[in-house]
């Protein structure tokens, strides 16, 4: 599902220059879960965002389902967000003016999926992780548990064939992360979901099929 | 005194420098124009009341009538009458108190016999005699005949008293050219001249003279020695001329006329540019006190003025100007207001953090607020200080009264925002817990802004009964003159309460549409309409300048309608009553360029009587069918009805009558010339000239055919070539008023040109404030609208979709807001343009029709187009940032 190849990233020049990736490899196979861990400033985000398309990679290539994300244009990418690759961020990337139901149906609405469809499938989603008396509130009405469940149901609204999470437990207390580390699990499972995760946490690594290390921007 | 943090406040400025410019610019032409205001309004008044004084010309004069001390029946020829007249003069010199006599010219002092009645010269012919004297060279004149009036005495006894015996005693007179033409008289002619108690006179012609200079101040003293008057009433020509008599014919005019006849009278001619607006109620004091002065005692100089009452006149048309300005000016300085809170709103979301961050380590709010006043008084001061510079270089003078406000508010906005945000984020984290605590401090919220809405709310209604009670006046009365800028903040404040429910609607039909779109710019406008600011800015902005630019047009277009109403056509000849006055409007109506020409008798002030009741009307006998095409062909309504004037009824004369009570309409007659002519009235009167008084309008055959004459002295032409024609037609008879140059003289008066020079002025700024509020609203949600289309994106909505976004979130409040501001502006002016005395300043009897010119809703389309252009150009810059970096961004939150 992943083929990454000699991926490297540097920010600035000079001095100041942060090697933060360097010629980093790796496959995913399709329906597989994948960890990946390091310290923090190890290059976990700078690797996720050169998977799903969010940067470029100074050298190397990315290729989902085939698709060489590192050669897409602008609109290429867009494409392929709404159609193929979903993020789960560590601050849950919602949409504040939107309600938790509508933020979960904006994949559906960008693919103009019709309404009573969408609607269908937003309430299952939102039952799926728990909410389904919260559809109506607003992000800042909902506990960060909360959003990031929502966060998750709108990952998956859009039938992505990845899903990629940065840290997505990062600013959840144990409990609450654990709870929805398992749901993630589950839900991938269920939703026969290639999954990329970045984290810290070890019960998340041991959920996962496989656990990529990363340190100093090299797989290890 | 809290502690300052030099190198922090120097960063913080440092960092929204850019921001800081834009308030110091906003300050600075805001003062710009605000300081520039008092000085011109005062030389503008000052204008005003001189030309008002010019126009009144000889009833702006200030007169004194000396009375002589009787002396009985001696007939003594007294060469030092001169002398004596010269001491009265002076002595009502020195009556006069200073403040007067500094704004006039010193006296002209005469002594004038009344208009007699010349026997010898043919019926009608009178003659007045005149002697006239001031400090100073006397007028030139040339004699073309003859010479100056000598003594009545050998030149050996010229200087002493003789005493007289001889009755009539004669007197020599010199008469101006005019006078001489107009009598038919001749030097060497001894003419035999009669008072109304018929004591006669010997009056012989000396010389003709030609005046040198005929605007010089003396001639005006006795208006017909260089005007003789020239009445003609039907078959009869009456001439009323004057003639003057010299130094050394003096002892002798004194001897010819009977002593009761003569009037010794000081004539003090107004200087108008010396009279300064400033001193107008102190000088009108000083005339009432002199008039009263005479009556009281016994003293031997009475006053007599209308200066006092032109005075009032143009100060009231001055008041109402100044209330109009202040009314723009009101509105300019609630612009700038909202403009100025705007901006330091957004300096203040931007600092947010820091803000935050400097209360979390200590900083008192006394200390938040003093840092940050520090600063922006200096960004105050210079824009101010830039401003007042320009204006003093540009005006050479400055007022202070309407800049302070600009210097106070820009001053105080940033620090007080800045502190209540430091006071608020600090009980955010205080925020209570449970739900109904909670409720308890939105509720207290709501209470607060009812409680301020409900204030606004009473201080609007407070104007407007102000404002509807007194009208404006003079520049003093901000209650009155701030009525139609509450009405517009009132409106707005609806808007942002009607605002939300409203895009909760929209938002619920964006639920239903399939996109994405829709339903994102639906839920974050709604979330936005609650902001009161931006809506504020651009309601209460685009308000002030639709009433400002109507407030023009309406006085514009009611000049070019008054000056319609009163010519009655493209041109008009007034001239002496005349028999050929009609062939001659046949003519003019036959010239090339000229659509149609009436002639008419107009008689102002005419008494009218029915059987129960009178009145005064302007009576008008016209050649009704030619009138009612120039009626027709001209802008003025038209009037269908005159053709009933044919229609005789009974033996009386068909009549259109407007206003007047109904009893007037019963057993209506005319007295004309003493035949009594009855009428019966037929319809309502077109209204004929610009005034208030009933209109009483007959056709002159029928009339003349009830047995009298009616020549004409009006004729009313339109038609490109009406001007021409008329004054060709004219020749020196009368006078020919052309439309074009009343409306110009109407447009180009001081007060009515002032007036546009400011409310232009204001909207210029307006827009430029509205265009600048457009902008910094848009800049306030910009960082907030960046991280939400961030996330949008990484769920692949399109670069298009993004600017689709953009357009609909930035355009939609800037619609509704500026579509707002115009309906907002438009209803103040209709609702309040009857308060403001407009027709002082057009020049009407009634107040002008409003108008609002269509134009103004481009701001509409302007704003909409600034909107835009931010929108494409944000979309653009949101589509250029890495989305990593975006996120990322959000991360590290
Ligand atoms: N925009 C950037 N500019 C400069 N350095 C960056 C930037 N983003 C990340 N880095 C650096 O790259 C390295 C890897 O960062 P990151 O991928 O965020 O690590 P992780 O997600 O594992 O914490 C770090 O040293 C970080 O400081
Ligand atoms: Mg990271």
């Amino acid at each position: 599902m992943v083929v990454a190849r000699g991926l490297t990233r540097t920010y600035g020049s000079g001095p100041g220059t942060v090697h933060a990736l360097q010629d980093v490899s790796f496959d995913v196979a399709p329906g597989e879960m994948v960890a990946l861990v390091g310290r923090s400033g190890s290059g976990k985000t700078t690797l996720l965002n050169l998977i799903g398309g969010l940067d470029q990679p100074d050298s190397g290539t990315v290729r989902v389902d085939g698709t060489e994300v590192t050669g897409l244009d602008d609109e290429g990418l867009s494409q392929l967000r709404r159609d193929s690759v979903s993020y789960v961020f560590q601050t849950f990337g919602l949409v504040p003016a939107l309600t938790a139901a509508e933020n979960v149906g904006v994949p559906l609405r960008l693919r103009r999926t019709p309404a009573v469809e969408r609607e269908k499938r937003v309430a299952l989603l939102l039952e799926l992780v728990g909410l389904r008396d919260h559809a109506d509130q607003r992000p800042s009405e909902l506990s960060g548990g909360q959003q990031q469940r929502v966060a998750i149901a709108r990952s998956l609204a859009g039938s992505p064939r990845l899903l990629i999470a940065d840290e997505p437990t990062g600013q959840l207390d144990a409990e609450t992360g654990l709870g929805v580390m398992g749901l993630l699990r589950g839900l991938v499972e269920s939703e026969g979901v290639t999954a990329v995760v970045s984290t810290h946490d070890p019960v998340m690594m041991a959920l996962a099929d496989r656990v990529l290390t990363i340190s100093d921007g090299r797989l290890t | 005194m809290p502690r300052w943090h030099r190198p922090s406040m120097v960063g913080r400025a440092r960092a929204h420098l850019g921001l800081l410019v834009l308030i110091g610019l906003v300050v600075m032409l805001a003062t710009l124009l605000t300081s520039a205001i008092a000085p011109l309004t005062e030389r503008t008044a000052d204008r005003a009341i001189a030309a008002d004084v010019r126009d009144a010309g000889l009833q702006g004069a200030v007169v004194a009538t000396v009375s002589r001390p009787y002396d009985e029946g001696q007939r003594i020829r007294d060469p030092k009458a001169v002398a004596e007249l010269r001491e009265s003069a002076a002595s009502a010199q020195r009556a006069m108190p200073d403040r007067l006599a500094a704004v006039v010219r010193p006296g002209v002092t005469s002594l004038t016999s009344p208009s007699m009645h010349l026997l010898d010269a043919g019926p009608g012919r009178y003659l007045r005699l005149a002697y006239l004297t001031a400090p100073g060279a006397a007028p030139a004149v040339t004699y073309t005949s003859g010479g100056p009036p000598g003594p009545s005495v050998p030149a050996a006894k010229a200087d002493v008293e003789v005493t007289v015996t001889t009755d009539p005693w004669p007197v020599q007179v010199a008469l101006p050219r005019e006078a001489a033409d107009a009598l038919g008289l001749q030097v060497g002619d001894r003419v035999e001249a009669e008072d109304e108690q018929h004591r006669t006179a010997t009056i012989v012609i000396s010389g003709i003279f030609v005046a040198g200079d005929r605007d010089d101040h003396v001639w005006a003293a006795v208006p017909e020695l260089l005007h003789p008057i020239i009445g003609r009433s039907d078959q009869l020509t009456s001439v009323s001329a004057a003639a003057i008599v010299s130094t050394d014919s003096l002892p002798d005019f004194q001897l010819a006329l009977p002593f009761d006849d003569l009037t010794t009278r000081v004539v003090f001619s107004p200087q108008p540019s010396q009279v300064r607006w400033k001193q107008t109620e102190r000088l009108m004091q000083a005339i009432v006190s002199l008039k009263t002065s005479g009556s009281r005692g016994s003293s031997e100089v009475s006053w007599d003025s209308l200066l006092d009452q032109v005075l009032l006149d143009s100060r009231a048309t001055v008041s109402a100007a100044q209330g109009q300005a202040t009314v723009l000016i009101v509105g300019l300085l609630a612009g700038v207001t909202l403009i100025l809170v705007l901006a330091a709103d957004l300096v203040v979301r931007r600092r947010s953090d820091s803000l935050v961050l400097m209360r979390e380590r200590g900083a008192s709010l006394m200390g938040i607020f003093s840092e940050l006043a520090a600063e922006s008084v200096v960004v105050a001061l210079v824009g101010s200080a830039l401003g007042t510079l320009v204006t003093w270089l540009l005006v050479g003078d400055v007022g202070w009264r309407w800049s302070l406000p600009v210097l106070v508010i820009a001053t105080l906005a940033g620090p007080v925002l800045a502190t209540t945000r430091a006071a608020r984020a600090a009980d955010d984290r205080r925020v209570p817990a449970n739900r109904s605590a909670r409720r308890a401090v939105a509720r207290a919220r709501s209470v607060r802004r009812l409680l301020v809405e409900g204030v606004v709310l009473a201080v609007a209604v407070l104007t407007y009964v102000a404002l509807h009670q007194r009208g404006v006046v003079g520049d003093g009365d901000l209650t009155a003159s701030s009525a139609p800028t509450w009405f517009a903040i009132v409106g707005g404040l609806l808007l942002v309460r009607v605002l939300p429910p409203a895009t909760r609607l929209v938002l619920a039909r964006a639920r239903r549409v399939l996109g994405a779109v829709p339903l994102v710019v639906a839920a974050r406008t709604s979330r936005s309409a609650g902001r009161a600011l931006p809506l504020l800015v651009v309601a209460v902005t685009v308000a002030q300048l639709t009433t400002a630019v109507a407030l023009v047009a309406t006085e514009q277009h009611g000049q070019a309608a008054g000056a319609l109403q009163s010519v009655g056509g493209d041109a008009s000849w007034e001239t002496a009553p005349d028999r050929s006055v009609s062939a001659a409007a046949a003519k003019v109506s036959s010239s090339a360029g000229v659509r149609a020409a009436a002639a008419a008798r107009v008689v102002e002030g005419f008494g009218l009587a029915s059987g129960s009741s009178s009145a005064t009307v302007r009576l008008v006998i016209v050649d009704s069918t030619a009138y009612q095409r120039v009626l027709a062909a001209s802008p003025l309504p038209d009037a269908p009805q005159l053709a009933r004037l044919h229609r005789r009824a009974d033996g009386k004369v068909p009549a259109l009558l407007l206003g007047g009570d109904r009893d007037l309409r019963d057993d209506l007659q005319v007295r004309w010339e003493d035949t009594p002519v009855p009428l019966t009235v037929v319809g309502v009167a077109p209204r004929v000239g610009d005034s208030t008084e009933p209109v009483l309008v007959i056709d002159r055959a029928e009339f003349e055919s009830a047995g009298v004459v009616a020549d004409p002295g009006t004729v009313w032409a339109v038609g490109p070539g009406a001007a021409a024609a008329l004054k060709s037609a004219a020749g020196t008879a009368g006078t020919v008023d052309v439309l074009t140059d009343v409306v110009d003289a109407r447009r180009s008066a001081p007060l009515a040109s002032g007036l546009v020079r400011l409310a232009v002025a204001s909207a210029v700024l307006l827009l430029m404030f509205a265009v600048l509020g457009v902008a910094l609203a848009a800049a306030a949600e910009a960082p907030v609208r960046a991280e939400s289309l961030g996330r949008l994106r990484s769920l692949g909505l399109g670069r298009l979709d993004v600017r689709r976004v953009l357009l609909g979130e930035l355009v939609s409040p800037v619609v509704v807001g500026a579509v707002a501001g115009v309906v907002l502006g438009a209803g103040a002016a209709v609702v309040m343009f009857g308060s403001l005395s407009l027709e002082l300043i057009t020049g009407q009897s009634a107040t002008p029709g409003l108008v609002v010119p269509w134009w103004t809703s481009l701001t509409v389309v302007g704003l909409v187009g600034t909107a835009m252009l931010i929108a494409v150009a944000e979309a653009a810059r949101v589509g250029r940032l890495p989305l990593a970096a975006l996120l990322r961004g959000g991360d590290q939150r």
